[in-house]
């Protein structure tokens, strides 16, 4: 270890204590992963308790100039919490605690270390709801969500992360510690940097604290599972959808070649001319949604739909969901080489941007599967192959560039939830003018005038 | 073939059960009921056996209050052609009583299998398959996870603490049946539709008075804090004594 580095920790440890400080090799370990199949090993792991410590820590590396990387649990799927420079790994696995549930202002205020899923149970308990479900819920911690303004299945009908945090407390690079939003359920005073905060990936400040907005939990839920002839088929469902007053909770679709992959491997017989599998959610009353769920099925049969089944009790449901958990499994056995990226357009552009992928996946000779929030139009674009090498990586990449192109082209945003961090970094500039990546950076400064909160993420 | 299901409508798995003021009983106000799922192991093992003879009839019967109907609709949906509701007040019935009501009916049915799941899920009595079995004077086989009908004779496979084991019986018989038997399939929109259109006969009988009353429900105990012993190797002779005297785990 270099002397500079050396001082930083001994005099970290004197600040907050030993035991939050780690520099053994198995630690290190522990921490050198994320999401993404990069691996970098950092030269510290602190796991603090408190804000103050956090605090301490960054006054220090300030003062030694040494690199933190905010990391939640490791599941971000951009690189954005690995140590790329080493540096410290900040974890919170200690701040994971909910501090308080009121059910009167319907806010809870919770530890970023928190787990979602955690977070669920306990709101339910007393039937409330905090929506954004990441498909990684059960692993992945609201700090990381807010960070990357997570979304999942059921941000369609309700929003993102973002639409659910009222306020935080935020330490910044230099120590100082701030609140940014409110504690209340509006509030318009100054520059809005909660908004700024949410989604900076960890590089403005570090989260240590938020105030969620709640809303009560649906009283059932009832899922189907229908098999459509086309992509446009399911849009021209979705419209009749809207037209009647049905918004579904979840929006989920698998295109025909993960359709193809699940075949045989599932408990449904699944038709022939199946191109696309859609996972239907509608929540709210029971009497409400029996009804709503009768319509939906007829608006799908209008629009050709093959087959409607329906999941009407809670382990039913979760055999629904499994088809499109299994897929993940299936794909990985099946692979070698597979690339994903969350790519968003407008709905109608859907079936435009699917052909294009296709085309593209057949040019540089790779399987793509499409799968994702189609809702929300969010697309989880894989590009697969068989074998893996440098080669194949390179045509990724090549590969991935059409897709952004045709994205854009399309009127949409290269990533919807998983955010830039070092995997997407490249691509950045084909989405955001010089001006706007300008302004991006001086705001970094402002925060963070010595780049040392996770340096070189969405910039260098 | 004549089969006979008998099913149970439950709250689902996942309701969180509030225990009413009375502490006897369980609020029903936000539950969302569901058919019980060993029932549904039934009722697809009935619809598969239909299925594969190319004729018979599958009949539901079940004894519930009012809301039962929806329980009965799912099953419906599944594929069942006919069913029929004993219909009872809101309050308890042991699974004698229960037993006794549905042998009552049955033993006007022609049926050759009956089927039920091996439990509900909501009270866990495991008794009402056998009891309607004795009641009626047939042959009844529990747990069965493989059933095999052949010659008027029917072969079942029950799983049994450290392996199968494989029964003989003469039909008609009663079956109830565990997970694994079968997956149970999801019903069908159409299918759905057109089980509302069915009408369900209901039949009035005399339910006899329960011989068991409950007492009192309670929830499980909260689980007891842990505890922190100390931190680091220093910490483990500690650790070590606690787990062996106190906790008595090792
Ligand atoms: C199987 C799987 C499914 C997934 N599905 C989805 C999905 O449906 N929707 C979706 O949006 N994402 C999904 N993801 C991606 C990932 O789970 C999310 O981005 C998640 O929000 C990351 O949380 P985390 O705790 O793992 O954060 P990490 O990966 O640990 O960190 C992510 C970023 O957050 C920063 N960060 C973490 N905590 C803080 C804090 N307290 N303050 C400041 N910055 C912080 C880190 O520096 C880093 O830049 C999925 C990932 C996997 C592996």
């Amino acid at each position: 270890m270099e002397k500079n580095f050396t001082q930083f920790i001994e005099e970290l440890i004197q600040q907050i204590g030993e035991k939050h400080v780690y520099t053994d090799e198995e630690r290190r370990e522990a921490y050198n992963f994320d999401g993404t199949d990069y691996r970098y090993l950092p030269e510290a792991v602190v796991e603090p308790a408190t804000t103050e410590q956090i605090s301490k820590l960054m006054k220090l590396a300030t003062k030694y100039k040494i690199a933190v990387i905010p990391r939640g649990t490791g599941t971000g799927l951009s690189g954005g919490a690995l140590a790329t420079n080493g540096g410290v790994i900040l974890s919170f696995l200690k701040m994971n605690k909910i501090i308080e549930i009121d059910e009167v202002n319907m806010t809870a205020r919770v530890q970023p270390g928190l787990i979602n899923l955690h977070l669920h149970e306990a709101l339910a308990e007393k039937g409330l709801y905090y929506p954004p479900d990441p498909a990684s819920y059960d692993t992945s911690s609201i700090g990381g969500n807010i960070a990357e303004d997570a979304g999942g299945p059921h941000c369609y009908k309700y929003g993102t992360t973002r639409d659910y945090i009222l306020g935080m407390e935020v330490v910044l690079p230099n120590g100082e510690i701030i609140r940014t939003g409110v504690k209340t359920r509006k509030g318009v005073v100054g520059y809005d940097l909660n908004n700024l905060i949410i989604s900076s990936e960890g590089t403005l400040g570090i989260v240590t604290e938020a105030v969620l907005r709640l809303i009560p939990l649906p009283q059932n839920i009832m899922t189907m599972l229908v098999f459509f002839p086309n992509i446009e088929n399911v849009i021209a469902s979705m419209t009749g959808f809207s037209k009647n007053r049905i918004v579904p909770g979840t929006m989920e679709f698998m295109d025909k070649a993960c359709v193809d992959l699940l075949r045989g491997r599932i408990q449904f017989t699944i038709p022939d001319e199946t191109q696309v599998l859609m996972i239907i959610e509608l929540d709210g009353e029971s009497s409400e949604i029996e009804k709503q769920m009768e319509t939906a099925g007829e608006i799908c049969f209008e629009n050709e739909a093959f087959d409607v089944f329906l999941a009407d009790s809670s382990h039913k449901r979760q055999g629904l969901w499994d088809v499109r958990r299994s897929f993940r499994e299936i794909i990985k056995e099946t692979v070698k080489y597979k690339r994903a990226e969350d790519v968003v357009v407008p709905i109608s552009k859907i079936p435009e941007l699917l052909a294009g992928n296709y085309a593209i996946a057949e040019k540089y000779d790779f399987v793509s599967y499409n799968y994702g929030h189609l809702g929300d139009g969010n697309v989880h674009a894989n590009m697969t192959n068989m074998v893996k090498n440098d080669d194949v990586i390179r045509r990724g990449h090549h590969a991935f560039k059409e897709v952004f192109e045709l994205t854009l082209n399309l009127g949409g945003t290269i990533s919807g939830e998983h955010g830039i961090g070092i995997t997407k970094k490249p691509y950045l500039g084909m989405e955001l003018s010089e001006e706007s990546i300008r302004i991006q950076k001086e705001i970094k400064k402002i925060f963070d005038p010595l780049n040392i909160l996770n340096p070189g993420k969405i910039f260098d | 073939m004549n089969i006979v299901v008998c099913a149970k409508q439950v709250p689902d798995t996942e309701t969180r059960i509030k225990i009413a003021g009375d502490k006897k009983s369980i609020e029903t106000a936000d539950i969302n009921w569901i058919l019980n799922p060993y029932d549904e192991f039934a009722v697809e093992e009935a619809l598969q056996i239909k299925e594969k003879l190319g004729a018979g009839k599958v009949t539901i019967l079940s004894l519930g209050p009012e809301r039962s109907v929806s329980a009965i609709r799912s099953a419906l949906a599944m594929g069942a052609d006919d069913a029929i509701l004993i219909k009872t007040s809101d309050e308890y019935h042991d699974s004698l009583s229960t037993a006794k009501a549905l042998a009552e009916v049955l033993k006007d049915m022609e049926f050759d299998l009956l089927l039920f799941g091996k439990q509900a899920v909501d009270d866990d009595n495991l008794q009402v398959g056998p009891m309607v079995a004795e009641l009626l004077g047939l042959p009844c086989v529990t747990s069965i996870i493989e059933l095999d009908l052949q010659d008027g004779k029917a072969v079942a496979r029950r799983e049994i603490e450290g392996g199968a084991e494989v029964v003989k019986t003469q039909m008609p018989a009663v079956f109830t049946a565990d997970k694994g038997l079968n997956e149970p399939r999801y019903p069908a929109l159409r299918g759905i539709m057109m089980a509302k259109k069915k009408t369900i006969d209901e039949k009035e009988v005399a339910i006899d008075d329960s011989r068991i009353s409950i007492v009192n429900i309670e929830y499980p105990p909260s689980r007891k804090a842990g505890k922190i012993v100390g931190e680091g190797a220093d910490a483990v002779p500690e650790l070590v004594k606690l787990l062996r005297d106190e906790a008595k785990a090792i």
